[in-house]
């Protein structure tokens, strides 16, 4: 695709389209705090508490680094309990010690730092939805470079007369990149359009119940497993794969489906040009970030060595 | 409707209320060589203010006080002025004949004068002759019309190379065009980069900004009255252009001599320019004009008018082992397809009407299919979008002379709108895959959308007007607008040299387009006005000077306008035409609301062997929308402060025409960064206000040549162009972007070099940059 994407941008743009790097006088805003915090109910085998980290926004052309805040007050409230929470400097977060967030609770952050605006914001842990079955297909096809790839399929059923959120996500020791033709997630905004020739598949694939709300649903993804060529042909390495089933908040889905977005129209599209940029969604008043809860429903994998036939 | 059909029937038998010791010429304006109709071609009598113009079908109709004999003149740019003596006893058909060739500043005729731009009745229109936008630099070696049209005041390209119109602070969904009275709606190919319309087979191309007639309606912002060449009643003509990007050739001539013609025009990319390189992409375009016209009688005529033009890119990958075949297939086609039937027929001398029966079709198709065939697999994946528009138009107009100086234009209009918002078809099959095979939303939506209007254009001395109301209507599922359009325009003649114009319009638009507006792939979707998207609305107040000088050679206006637009649509913020058309209602912010205001200044050189114009603007345009830019008002993507365009052209030779056209604007908004944070681990920029900052100044030079020569077995002309003859590097779009540092390492096994990113910088991207290219064309 490389090759093709090249040739198709130089021979639109007439082999002469150019670029120059010029300076703009852009306004000096004043720095706002950053929080970073998602929060699960006690989940086996890796239960959290709250964590939250907290920064603080810069100018866009600044160069200094952003160091990490460590002497915020931080303080989680919910029905008549308010927990402050410590640094922990080691893990580079605020966190509760042994208190985990509680399903359908209504949780309210709030942080004050001196020279800022003390910030606040809220969410509630959304109601688990779990897969029904699962099925993987280590070698579902190949590309036209001749990787492989394969083949998820999660079937669950997605609760009546609410309103469902949801995140799936596939991992190794790292994300994968995963994608998919169901309508349910090429519908997406935020999902990389067909034409769409340098954008990469996302870690992450998120999607609403605007079109299966209370039914049954078959949902397929696709990921590239990690492989290897021998002089005998190709092979599947051994690995462990986790697939975690998420069902996330609203404002979690807006932040990552808006981020996604910011991403992609960082990066241009050469024959879509940049597109209008996108804000990343925050429900952090007075700041940025996000604050948000899910509950997952994680499966491991193990898949042996396979000789691609 | 019985109503309006007894105003009509009352305003017809007007006419004999005027017939006594009056006598009417009247007939069509013709090019003696060809036969085919002349548009916009002055009758008057001379040391008068007796005077017509013919209508979009060439006709003419001029009613005068009895006399033993009346001197007429007739007069058209580019054509040799005639002048005939009549003698006038009973009401007279006459058609009348020019010869083309000699321009009338080189002929020595006294005693009349051109009707000038101050006693037109008309303020924001733009006239292109075809003959000189054929002599003007060009891209590719390709004509075209929408370029030239960007060269005049109020009009903005919307980007390099683009042939997109944005009339004055509008959006190009706001623009009605007409090819031969039938809308089209998606009027560009390769990329947006030229338009649709071959100018071998375009006769006249009129641009109205403001003072809208009343017979024009359905879009707010202007009106691109486009119409097709007849071809020659006479002799058998063939031409042709060989380009860079394009060919065309044109075929037209008698069917049966002097009464019926035929023209037809086809042009296509010839060099598979992709498949050249063997990549896998494929883009093809063509378009078809066709035209056949046929008198049948002194009375009556009919015109078949025919248009379809496609594009299509196809990347296309394929594996081929001797145990693998693997497909993947990526399509993105798009067009439009046009027929319509018309009918011309002259009741009286006085009265002339026009019957147009059409559909058009816009269409826009998205296709994936891929396939992976091995010993043990057969794996068959498709997914298909489909959006377009169709019209089944009925259309029956009048132009009824009462006298020289009242005029009345009337007519119905019925268009039957069916829209496919979107067809998702997803078909899947194989031995490791589930069996889908499913249809989402093949719904398509119809509409009516109705109007009647009535025109009159009344001449007094210093006074002229043209008073007009629309009355249009829009039924959608039992959802109904009505809609009372009136339209106003004074001309006040202050001298023989000097007019003051006002004109005031209301226009509504019942069909709404999503669209993308980046860098390429065109991706138009036409969304109908619905129960909660409401028709959108403007109105347009202008006041101008226009005055002539020099014998009518030299024509100057300035026109000022105010434009407020309500209703409008745009994305919510982060989402795009893709996947959700079909809750397409869901992710559009309603009822935004725009203002466009601007002073336009136009120069033109009309005649002689130096002739062109110069056009300056100065403008404002934005938009408002309650959830974006947090309810504040943002200024339009391509609001333009000050722009200027320049075209020239000069005659060296008889057969040597050198051109130039030079760009001026300053830059457009652009929406930026000011701010940045660090979340999940990604790098986050904050966005300032929607379009706060603007990008660098524009300006480019373009010039043209063209060496004509009569050869023995007709005529052949070179056309070589440069485009961007300085170089100049014009911002297209500013993107920020970590810079790139080469660092050297030493990592135990020697010295090496490595990328390390550095400080995030604003860039600007530019397209075309000096190019020059050429076309050979011919005639024989």
């Amino acid at each position: 695709m490389q090759k093709k994407t090249l040739f198709f941008l130089l021979l639109i743009f007439i082999l002469i389209s150019c670029t120059k790097k010029i300076s703009i006088d852009l306004p000096k805003k004043e720095p706002k705090l950053v929080i970073n915090s998602f929060f699960i109910p006690f989940t086996l085998p890796y239960p959290e508490s709250f964590k939250v980290k907290v920064s603080q926004s810069s100018p866009l052309l600044d160069t200094s680094t952003m160091n990490a805040i460590t002497d915020a007050t931080v303080i989680i409230s919910s029905d008549n309990q308010i927990d402050t929470m410590k640094y922990n400097d080691s893990l580079k977060y605020y966190d509760l010690g042994f208190t985990f967030p509680e399903a359908g609770k209504n949780y309210q952050l709030k942080v004050i730092k001196s020279g800022f605006k003390t910030v606040i914001s809220n969410d509630v842990v959304p109601s688990k939805v779990k897969m029904t079955s699962y099925e993987i297909n280590p070698i579902a096809g190949t590309n036209d470079c001749g990787d492989i790839y394969s083949e998820i399929t999660i079937n669950f059923n997605d609760p009546p007369n609410e309103e469902n959120f949801y995140e799936v996500e596939v991992s190794e020791d790292t994300t994968f990149q995963i994608f998919s033709n169901d309508n349910i997630i090429t519908s997406e905004s935020y999902y990389p359009s067909l034409l769409s020739f340098d954008a990469e598949n996302p870690e992450y694939l998120l999607f609403n119940d605007n079109y299966i709300n209370g039914e049954k649903h078959q949902l397929k993804v696709f990921y590239y497993p990690r492989q290897y060529d021998e002089s005998d042909g190709r092979y599947i390495n051994s690995q462990v794969i986790f697939l975690h089933f998420r069902s996330v908040s609203e404002n979690y889905y807006k932040y990552k489906t808006s981020l996604l977005q910011h991403l992609y129209r960082q990066q241009g599209d050469i024959l879509y040009g940049t597109g209008e940029p996108v804000n990343v969604f925050s429900n952090i008043e007075n700041g940025y970030g996000i604050f948000a809860g899910y509950q997952e429903d994680t499966e491991t994998i193990l898949i042996k060595t396979i000789k691609v036939e | 409707m019985k109503k309006i059909i007894t105003i009509i029937v009352f305003i017809i038998s007007l006419g004999n209320c005027f017939a006594q010791n009056r006598y009417t010429i009247s007939g069509y304006v013709y090019d003696n060589k060809s036969k085919e109709v002349l548009i916009g071609a002055n009758i008057f009598v001379p040391n008068s203010k007796i005077a017509t113009i013919s209508n979009e079908y060439g006709f003419y109709s001029l009613t005068l006080s009895a006399k033993d004999s009346v001197k007429l003149i007739v007069s058209y740019i580019g054509y040799k002025t005639k002048s005939l003596k009549i003698l006038l006893t009973q009401n007279k058909r006459i058609n009348l004949f020019l010869e083309s060739g000699i321009e009338i500043d080189e002929v020595t005729v006294t005693g009349y004068k051109n009707k000038s731009i101050v006693e037109r009745n008309e303020t924001g229109v733009v006239r292109l002759q075809m003959k000189k936008i054929k002599t003007l630099p060009n891209l590719f070696g390709e004509v075209d019309i929408m370029k030239s049209l960007q060269l005049m005041p109020g009009v903005q390209s919307g980007g390099e190379a683009k042939s997109s119109l944005y009339v004055r602070g509008g959006s190009p969904d706001q623009n009605l065009i007409l090819l031969d009275d039938v809308p089209l709606y998606y009027v560009s190919h390769f990329g947006g980069m030229f338009s649709i319309f071959n100018a071998d087979a375009i006769n006249d191309v009129k641009l109205i900004k403001g003072g809208f007639p009343a017979r024009y309606g359905s879009r707010l912002s202007s009106v691109l009255d486009i119409r097709m060449r007849e071809g020659n009643m006479q002799k058998y003509h063939v031409q042709g252009t060989l380009g860079l990007l394009s060919s065309k050739i044109s075929f037209e001539g008698p069917i049966i001599k002097n009464k019926t013609s035929f023209i037809i025009s086809v042009r296509k990319n010839l060099l598979p320019v992709f498949k050249l390189f063997d990549v896998g992409v494929t883009y093809n375009y063509y378009d078809i004009n066709a035209k056949i016209n046929h008198k049948l009688s002194q009375n009556d005529r009919i015109f078949f008018s025919f248009y379809s033009g496609n594009d299509k890119v196809k990347i296309k990958n394929e594996i081929k082992t001797s145990s693998i075949n693997q497909k993947d297939t990526r399509s993105v086609k798009w067009g439009n397809t046009l027929a319509a039937l018309r009918w011309n027929h002259i009741f009286n001398s006085k009265l002339f009407s026009n019957l147009t029966l059409s559909y058009t079709n816009y269409n826009y198709q998205n296709n994936i299919e891929s396939s992976y065939k091995s010993d043990s697999t057969d794996q068959n994946i498709t997914n298909n979008l489909y959006s377009g528009i169709k019209d089944i138009n009925a259309k029956f107009d009048f132009d009824y002379y009462i006298n020289p100086n009242i005029k009345l234009r009337y007519g119905i209009n019925s268009i039957y709108h069916i829209f496919t918002p979107n067809d998702i078809y997803y078909f899947q099959e194989g031995p490791n895959i589930s069996h889908i095979d499913t249809s989402y939303n093949d719904i398509n939506t119809n509409a009516f959308e109705n109007a009647v209007y009535l025109e009159s254009e009344i001449k007094y001395n210093w006074f002229n007007t043209n008073f007009g109301v629309r009355f249009s209507n829009y039924d959608i599922k039992n959802q109904k607008y009505y809609s009372i359009e009136p339209r106003l325009l004074f001309n006040f003649i202050l001298t023989e040299n000097l007019s003051l114009k006002y004109s005031f319009s209301t226009m509504k638009q019942y069909v709404h387009l999503l669209s993308y507006s980046g860098v390429g792939m065109p991706s138009d979707f036409w969304m109908p006005t619905t129960k909660n998207v409401v028709p959108e609305t403007s109105y347009q107040n202008t006041l101008g000077i226009a005055q002539s000088f020099f014998d009518n050679k030299y024509e100057f206006s300035i026109n000022s306008y105010y434009k407020i637009m309500s209703n409008l649509i745009a994305f919510k913020q982060g989402e795009s035409f893709f996947g959700n058309i079909e809750s397409w209602e869901n992710v559009i912010e309603k009822k935004g609301t725009g203002n466009a205001y601007g002073l336009e200044l136009l120069l033109q050189k009309m005649q002689g062997k130096t002739t062109g114009w110069i056009g300056i603007t100065l403008s404002k345009a934005d938009r408002n929308f309650a959830n974006l830019n947090n309810g504040k008002t943002f200024p339009f993507k391509y609001d333009r402060l000050f722009d200027v365009g320049l075209a020239i052209t000069h005659k060296i030779k008889e057969n040597i025409t050198l051109s130039a056209t030079w760009t001026y604007g300053s830059g457009y908004p652009i929406t930026l960064a000011t701010e940045k944070y660090t979340s999940s681990g990604k790098e986050v920029y904050v966005y300032d206000d929607i379009n706060s900052f603007k990008m660098r100044d524009y300006h480019r030079l373009d010039v043209g040549i063209n060496f004509n020569k009569k050869t023995s077995w007709g005529e052949r002309t070179w056309t070589i162009s440069i485009f961007n003859l300085y170089n100049r590097q014009n911002p297209y779009y500013y993107y920020f972007e970590r810079e790139l540092n080469f660092v050297t390492i030493n990592n135990g096994y020697g010295i090496s070099t490595i990328n390390e990113k550095g400080d995030l910088k604003l860039y600007q991207q530019s397209f075309f940059s000096f190019f020059p290219s050429f076309s050979y064309s011919f005639k024989f």
